[in-house]
């Protein structure tokens, strides 16, 4: 358990990291919908992935309405992809 | 099956697609693609031979496919993202699209080399086609679990079989089998559209 990265292996943000890996981008709003966390505590989650350059989330408008993009970075990408390997390697 | 927890990652993975499917859209644009060509070339059929009215069907085919294609971003975009949310899903491979119209070809080829003839041998690639068509709504519940998609996998089925009692011949079997499929997908996709709208108000989160 001690090679799990502990950033991703917490629920809410292994959940938001998973569907992340599932997409080139998502939305805030997708996200919310689909982790059922609130806003706050999306926000917060993201920021943690956005500190460790594990998400890169960019602020745009679509139209007049605010739109918050979200993808995972290469390096996201990599640390979820060891993360499996090693989760693999426990159950096995 | 890998687990953490409750939750499974394999399962999540399928999240985003499903989603994407979810409001019906990608089913009315498909039903469209089907009824379209078979009504288009079904009214072509009545021309008389030699009228330069028969070039136009192909050329509105393909109009329609672009406006449709146009259309289904234009209604996931004011429709589907302020209500859910907005994903872009990775591009398939370019193996998969080579594969997928080296197929549609090979279908177009088939067809047009054996239904002017009308034969017993003409039948063939139609029969196929819906067991084809059968089978690849199976293969769709196996993967997603889409209870209706058993029920769309029925109707190829049902208009092979129609055909084969009412002794169609294989040009009337494939407008058959386009027109039922495509009528079903078009029912079934403004079916689940209705049931997103009303599970997905537009939302007060913003985006």
């Amino acid at each position: 358990m001690k090679n799990l990265d502990r950033i991703i292996h917490e629920p809410a943000r292994l959940q938001i990291v998973a569907l992340l890996a599932a997409v080139d981008e998502a939305d805030f709003l997708y996200l919310c919908k689909e982790t059922a966390l609130t806003k706050g505590n999306l926000s917060s989650h993201l920021g943690k992935l956005e500190e460790t350059s594990y998400v890169q989330i960019e602020k745009t408008f679509r139209g007049k309405i605010p739109l918050t993009v979200v993808r995972l970075t290469p390096k996201g990408r990599a640390a979820f992809q060891e993360y499996r390997r090693a989760l693999n390697g426990i159950i096995s | 099956m890998l687990m953490t927890d409750s939750l499974d990652l394999n399962e999540t993975a399928k999240r985003p697609a499903r989603y994407w499917n979810r409001d019906g859209l990608i089913e009315i644009f498909v039903g469209l693609m089907m009824l379209i060509p078979a009504v288009l070339f079904g009214f072509a059929e009545q021309l008389p031979k030699g009228s330069s009215l028969l070039m136009l069907a192909p050329v509105a085919w393909i109009i329609v496919i672009l406006a449709l294609k146009r259309g289904l971003a234009w209604f996931k975009e004011r429709l589907v993202v302020p209500r859910g949310g907005y994903v872009k899903l990775p591009e398939p491979a370019i193996a998969v699209r080579v594969g997928t119209i080296a197929v549609g070809i090979a279908l177009a080829v088939g067809f047009a080399a054996l239904l002017p003839g009308a034969t017993a041998w003409g039948m063939l690639p139609v029969l196929a086609s819906a067991l084809l068509f059968s089978a690849c709504y199976v293969a769709g519940w196996v993967q997603w679990r889409e209870a209706h998609l058993l029920a769309l996998a029925v109707l190829p089925l049902l208009a092979a079989l129609c055909a084969y009692v009412r002794v169609f011949s294989a040009r009337q079997t494939l407008y058959l089998l386009l027109i039922i499929q495509g009528a079903g997908l078009v029912v079934s996709g403004l079916v689940r559209l209705r049931t997103f709208l009303k599970e997905n108000p537009l939302s007060s989160l913003g985006a």
